[in-house]
């Protein structure tokens, strides 16, 4: 390895090594060397700071742009769970899963499963906490996931039984024992109208008070979207989340029907027109391709 | 499934697909839209509930990747704020 890739992984590992609870950098690596040791070895001090709080300048501000970019990805997740439980849990996430991307749109990829693993950090509501963690992730992935080319119209004439259609990515699917579409619009809606009171105010120290919205308990099922550049949120009926999920798995035009009304209390005489309206909305919404499209080259 | 219903909602599925495909849906005409209003059919697929609009005026970085690269990360969080300390070669920043 050169010095050079020497000294960049050596300024690496100490700027993201994570912060003490008060977020200072440590005065002790993992290993219990020194760090202000290791930041004379090859930071220059000045006149006014030591290598040592030099080096925690640049420590300070990775953390603080993770916990920004975290706290914007999942204010949902922060009302449940209360502004203290939040920042512990936030930390500790982010310590088990650094930002391993070059963009922070990767940082919560893993939140559901983690919190999963680790429900001590959104005690005593961690079912709710992890639906909303789940629908924040979702509303990043159908954001910026690729909109693939639509089924065309003139592969309909050719399709089959046997056909296997595909989901766009754009379109994530959540089913949850909370309603947690309303209460993170509501946050959103309150988040927003509290920045424009505080862009209009020009002397006026106003304090945010975070109230906590936690999401009523109703079972839903909803589809997450992008249009036109907008995320709405859908909320589908059971047999809609059926077929979609089986379109997300690739499945043949047969089963995806199939699998639509397993378990379904839809008469057997009002399937076909329930089915004839939702083809017909899928086709409108551009929300099905080829498996072949979601291939990577 | 019986094989006549299965024809059924095979034909049904296709149809469906056919129409969709004639009047694709514009932003303006998505939220608060029930399938009702878009269908001759009595059927409430996808339509029971309208779109909820999520994130209404936070799509300028949309398509253009690290939505989050170039706002300002460190806002209000400046810790080497009137310290001179942020540059590297130690060097002061030049008079006013």
């Amino acid at each position: 390895m050169s010095s050079l890739a020497q000294l960049q992984r050596q300024m690496a590992t100490a700027v993201m090594r994570p912060l003490t609870r008060s977020e200072t950098t440590r005065q002790r690596d993992a290993n219990g060397r020194s760090v202000a040791a290791e930041a004379d070895s090859f930071i220059k001090p000045n006149d006014r700071l030591s290598s040592f709080e030099r080096l925690e300048i640049y420590n300070r501000q990775y953390w603080f742009r993770l916990f920004s970019s975290f706290e914007e990805d999942f204010p949902g997740l922060r009302s449940i769970v209360g502004s203290r439980r939040f920042n512990r849990l936030m930390r500790a996430y982010l310590e088990t899963n650094p930002s391993r991307s070059f963009t922070l749109r990767n940082l919560g990829s893993s939140i559901v499963p983690w919190l999963q693993q680790n429900p001590q950090y959104a005690e005593p509501h961690t079912e709710s906490a992890i639906a909303m963690a789940a629908l924040e992730w979702a509303h990043i992935e159908a954001f910026d996931n690729a909109r693939l080319p639509p089924l065309a119209p003139d592969a309909i004439a050719s399709l089959g039984d046997e056909t296997q259609l595909a989901l766009q990515p754009f379109v994530r699917l959540i089913a949850s024992p909370y309603a947690v579409d309303d209460a993170l619009i509501a946050i959103k809606d309150n988040a927003h109208a509290a920045g424009t009171q505080a862009s209009n105010a020009v002397t006026l120290h106003l304090v945010r008070r975070n109230r906590s919205r936690r999401p009523k308990r109703e079972q839903i099922h909803l589809a997450v979207h992008r249009h036109e550049d907008t995320v709405y949120y859908k909320r589908l009926a059971f047999e809609d989340y059926q077929l979609l999920r089986a379109f997300e798995a690739n499945a043949t035009l047969s089963d995806a029907i199939d699998a639509a009304f397993l378990d379904s209390s839809i008469a057997e005489a009002d399937r076909p027109a329930h089915l004839q309206s939702a083809f017909q909305y899928l086709m409108q919404m551009g929300w099905l391709c080829l498996p072949s499209a979601t291939e990577q080259p | 499934m019986k094989n006549s219903l299965k024809a059924m909602m095979m034909s049904a599925a296709v149809t469906g697909l056919l129409s969709g495909s004639a009047t694709p849906i514009h932003a303006s005409t998505l939220q608060g839209t029930q399938l009702g209003q878009l269908s001759s059919a009595s059927a409430t697929f996808l339509g029971a509930d309208k779109d909820k609009h999520a994130c209404k005026g936070q799509n300028s970085c949309k398509g253009k990747g690290g939505c989050k690269a170039g706002d300002n990360g460190c806002k209000g969080k400046n810790s080497c704020k009137g310290k001179g300390g942020c540059a590297t070669d130690g060097s002061k920043p030049p008079a006013a």
